[in-house]
């Protein structure tokens, strides 16, 4: 067996140094996220220095005491991590893991004695990013990353720079130290901008993170406390603005959160006007859009929304909890393509104690054990979801086409389903009649929801700003004919009416849209304004599927992202406020830089060809011999010598070998001997070169050779 | 031939691998907990492996080598020769591959020694010289060889074995194991002549001088030195100690003063030649190969001594 050579010592300083920056830097971005308990920002801070310190110091005498300390500190520390786990998820194992891997990094750094070492560090440097990314779910990671990576790809220079010193130079000279720091920090700036240009190019794209084969699945509640009412929906971002809310005893009062949406409540009065604003409520990690739904309404009476059974049964579980099926969703079917999609949902408000999730959910992870469905299938929390609650559902989706949706009428709906969201709405005549008019000409169930979609596309227009419902009004009728203008609550609304007035099952439901996507934590950002509500339509055989004009729903379908940068160019120009005259003035100075690139390599080029060109009457003499034997096809050999090349010039031109070889001698005598050369002979040699010019310009037609003059 | 050669890569770092290892296993994270960043991370190790891939090969194409070397070498024994890196490509590692030399670090537009070792007797019309870049990253190396031809050819000599001349005798000839043969004083009078301006003092013959009265100097008369033709047959399955014991022979003769021929075969054909130095006799062993050597010609005389690889 090959024995290992033993790893010579490590003297670079700046290579350490680099090693160190990238791996504190990728330990601050793992400790930012929350990951691991506050002690180990001083083991990063000043363990991490100390370590390196220690480890450059001992270098060449590696301490026997300190190498016994760092490995029994490091079988106690496995110890104790091995103690204190658990058995569990992998989500439950990957902060301790995280903790104990990054204290082993402090050891391990004491031991770094060589480049071996050093290298093993930047490797680690990069399981820690890989965990920060793992962890982060939003842009802040984003500095600490390109400090991890400019220091890595400084600390990989350095380190081939090491590996290269190591041997001897060719021309012997020493090497300068602080010029080999300069050039490396110059290397790792041009490598790093080339970095950029290709990993941009290649995250355009990279396929999406996440599948529906996930092995995390996040769950975490920060102390929070019980909710008023068993199973009941409470909604703080309402506070005492919301005019349904069931008060809890005591619980005092308060104006309605600017992000607040209404719809989050028992009932929705589609006559109440406010606005939701940015504030991010929430971030959704999955792998494709979808509707994040809150809860449904199946009862209209002309103004407001209700649900007609409010009761709630809870539902209990370990980890998952497994959602059953509800009389609501009708009949289980076998459809033909389902997948999964994960979601976590990490809140950032105090918002309502609903469970969004993307229909339909099988299967949750959430830390109370007891949660509740109302009999529609919508989940609801018996806790408080207070920022920093996160929660994974799993949703199983049909991947429905438009094909799928126009075969499904084949099927007969049940009839309990065709009882509760079928029956005819309270609405006017007008609005039957709408109805009925716009939906004559299509002959399946999805056929009319186009079409009545399409008719509310073209002769409404969306907008938030619309006049308050007058007292008594129909609120579907003074859409549809009077303002012409609403949100999505008139607009879904008015579809749900209209569909039950053509006896198709479809009730309201509120939720959020997707959001907006952040290509780099691969999470949707969703705003209050991104509260939503919009039709389900309930095709038998498929089961109900969202549909809004004002949106665009995506079918599961048809839900697929190209690549994981998609929107990355718009997402960074949304929140990157630049002025308008920076574009011009970035494109003139690339320009710049590039013709400066050139003119700098020309100038040089030039210089060179300057520097290298002879002075000496012998050297100008050569040069030109040398000049005109490549125009003849024979270039001087390195080492050749002047009488050499002059006599293999003469083999292809033996009228002119006498000659040649004489004005050889004086080029030699003149450069070698020190001595000037006499009149004669130079003006012997420049007449030869002369000649030689206009002869061998005519080389192809040797007839035209004159002999050289004696 | 000159032989530009382009880049081709090297064995695999273990920093590659690993590194690929890495974005594998990103792949594997970022799709299984749908971390976002590490689809970020993934593509910028992917870029980070193409830089670290491509620049290399691209420093590699950008660099140029010429060789200048002694003209004569001998077999096993290290030579120096000038090594010159022409362009404007990067720092690397270098290395005369064959004849194989040391490995040093040089960057384009400087020239230095190098030290390589012939391993065998022949004519070296050209070297190969290894480009090998891994910069700037150190992550992936390229290696390119670049056939360079020198000036002149470099006349690798055999190395001499152990081998000693046999005693030699011959009617006429001063026998080589005497002590006297070919060394200085072991001339003789031939005769004597007027003193002419320059002539050593020593030469004056004192006793007839004295006689004549005429200063007169002796007349000298170098021994006959005994004539020596090494035959050097390289057929055979070991040409080179073949060689190398020819050249031991050679060298031996000349060292006792013998006047040696030495009967090879070129590669233009049979050749016999009188050497009258150890290069002389490296540089025509250089050029031997195996083949039918000279077998007329010879100085009547002379003694032959057949060297053959069977021998």
């Amino acid at each position: 067996m090959k024995a290992r050579a033993p790893e010579q010592p490590e003297d670079s300083i700046a290579l350490r140094a680099a090693v160190l920056a990238a791996l504190m830097a990728a330990a601050i971005a793992v400790l930012r996220e929350g990951v691991g308990r506050s002690s180990l920002w001083p083991v990063v801070l000043v363990g991490y220095p100390l370590a390196f310190t220690v480890a450059h110091l001992t270098r060449r005498s590696r301490p026997l005491l300190l190498r016994a300390a760092v490995s029994a500190i490091a079988i106690v520390v496995v110890v104790l991590f091995a103690a204190s786990i658990t058995v569990g998820t992998i989500a439950a194992v990957q902060v301790p893991l995280a903790e104990v891997f990054m204290v082993l990094l402090g050891l391990q750094a004491l031991e770094a004695s060589g480049r071996r070492g050093l290298m093993v560090s930047l490797l680690a440097a990069l399981v820690l990013v890989t965990l920060a990314g793992v962890f982060s779910i939003s842009t802040a990671l984003a500095p600490w990353l390109a400090g991890w990576a400019f220091a890595t790809l400084l600390a990989l220079a350095l380190a081939h720079r090491s590996e290269l010193e190591r041997l001897p130079r060719l021309d012997g000279a020493a090497s300068r130290p602080s010029a080999g720091i300069r050039t490396a920090l110059g290397i790792a700036a041009a490598v790093f901008a080339v970095v950029t240009l290709l990993g941009a190019a290649a995250f355009a794209v990279a396929p999406v993170a996440g599948t529906d084969r996930s092995f995390t699945f996040p769950a975490e509640l920060p102390p929070s406390e019980a909710v008023p009412e068993p199973g009941g929906l409470s909604n703080p971002s309402l506070g005492g603005a919301d005019p349904a809310r069931r008060a809890a005893p005591g619980e005092p009062g308060g104006r309605r959160s600017a992000f607040g949406y209404f719809g989050f409540s028992d009932e929705l009065d589609t006559g109440v006007r406010g606005r939701p604003d940015d504030t991010l409520v929430m971030r959704v990690r999955a792998a494709s859009p979808d509707f994040w739904r809150g809860q449904t309404f199946d009862r209209w009476d002309g103004r407001t929304w209700r649900a007609s059974d409010d009761h709630p049964r809870p539902v209990r579980g370990g980890q998952p909890i497994g959602i059953p099926r509800v009389l609501d969703d009708g009949p289980a079917n076998d459809f033909a393509a389902v997948d999964q999609l994960v979601q976590t949902y990490y809140l950032e408000q105090a918002g309502p104690n609903v469970i969004f999730a993307a229909a339909t959910p099988t299967r949750l992870y959430f830390p109370e054990r007891t949660i509740f469905q109302m009999p529609d299938g919508a989940l609801r929390a018996g806790v408080r979801l207070d920022p920093e609650s996160v929660y994974t559902v799993v949703s199983q989706r049909n991947l429905v086409t438009e094909t799928a949706l126009r075969v499904s009428d084949a099927t007969q709906v049940a009839p309990e389903i065709a009882a509760k969201y079928a029956a005819p709405p309270e609405t006017t005549a007008r609005v039957r009649a709408l109805a009925a008019s716009v939906a004559a000409g299509a002959p399946t169930t999805y056929d009319k929801v186009r079409a009545l979609e399409t008719w509310i596309g073209a002769h409404t227009r969306y907008t938030l700003d619309i006049p308050p419902l007058p007292r008594g009004h129909d609120a579907v009728d003074q859409f549809l004919f009077v303002d012409r203008r609403g949100f999505c609550e008139q607009i879904g609304t008015s579809l749900v009416v209209m569909l039950r007035e053509l006896g198709i099952p479809a009730r309201l439901v509120v939720g959020y849209t997707p959001g907006e996507r952040n290509p780099f934590t691969g999470l949707y950002e969703v705003r209050a304004r991104d509260a939503h509500a919009w039709a389900e339509v309930y095709f038998p055989g498929v089961g109900w599927q969202g549909f809004d004009p004002t949106a665009s729903v995506p079918l599961a379908g048809d839900a697929a992202i190209d690549g994981a940068g998609t929107g990355a160019l718009a997402y960074l120009n949304a929140r990157i406020d630049l002025p308008a005259w920076l574009g011009p003035v970035l494109a003139l100075l690339a320009v710049f830089v590039v013709l400066s690139f050139a003119a700098r390599s020309w100038t040089r080029r030039t210089r060179r060809v300057r520097a290298a060109r002879p002075t000496s009457w012998a050297g100008v003499r050569l040069e030109r011999l040398e000049r005109l034997g490549r125009r003849r096809g024979r270039d001087r050999a390195a080492a050749e010598t002047t009488p050499h090349y002059a006599a293999a010039l003469g083999a292809l031109d033996p009228i002119h070998a006498p000659a040649l070889a004489a004005a050889a001698r004086v080029l030699d005598a003149s450069m070698f001997s020190g001595r000037a050369v006499d009149e004669a002979a130079a003006s012997a040699v420049d007449g030869l070169l002369e000649l030689l010019d206009q002869n061998w310009d005519r080389a192809r037609h040797p007839e035209d050779l004159v002999p050289t003059p004696s | 031939m000159s032989g530009r050669g382009l880049p081709v890569p090297a064995a695999p770092r273990r920093a590659t691998v690993v590194l690929l290892a890495v974005s594998l296993a990103l792949y594997v994270i970022a799709r299984t907990t749908g971390a976002g960043w590490d689809v970020v991370l993934m593509c910028a190790v992917a870029g980070t492996l193409v830089v670290a891939a491509l620049l290399p090969a691209w420093g590699l194409l950008r660099t140029g080598a010429a060789v200048e070397a002694p003209r004569d070498a001998i077999a096993g024994h290290p030579f120096a020769c000038t090594l010159s890196l022409s362009g404007h490509g990067p720092e690397l590692v270098v290395r005369v591959e064959d004849p194989p030399g040391e490995r040093v670090r040089a960057r384009a537009g400087t020239r230095g020694t190098v030290t390589v070792v012939p391993p065998e007797r022949g004519v070296l019309h050209g070297v190969r010289v290894e480009l090998r870049h891994a910069g700037p990253l150190g992550l992936f190396a390229w290696r390119r060889c670049i056939r360079v031809p020198l000036a002149f050819g470099v006349e690798v000599a055999p190395r001499r074995s152990p081998v000693a001349l046999p005693a030699l005798a011959g009617a006429g000839h001063t026998p080589l194991d005497d002590p006297s043969a070919g060394s200085p004083g072991a001339e003789l009078t031939r005769g004597a002549r007027a003193y002419v301006d320059g002539d050593p003092i020593r030469l004056l013959h004192w006793p007839a001088t004295a006689r004549t009265g005429t200063v007169l100097v002796r007349e000298m008369e170098g021994p006959r030195r005994p004539r020596v033709v090494v035959v050097a047959d390289l057929r055979g399955p070991d040409p080179e100690s073949a060689a190398s014991r020819a050249a031991a022979i050679a060298d031996d003769a000349l060292r006792r003063g013998a006047r040696v021929e030495l009967a090879t075969a070129e590669p233009d054909g049979p050749c016999l030649g009188e050497v009258v130095s150890t290069i002389d006799v490296g540089r025509r062993l250089a050029r031997a190969v195996p083949g039918v050597p000279a077998a007329v010609g010879f100085p009547s005389g002379a003694q032959v001594l057949h060297v053959g690889s069977t021998a």
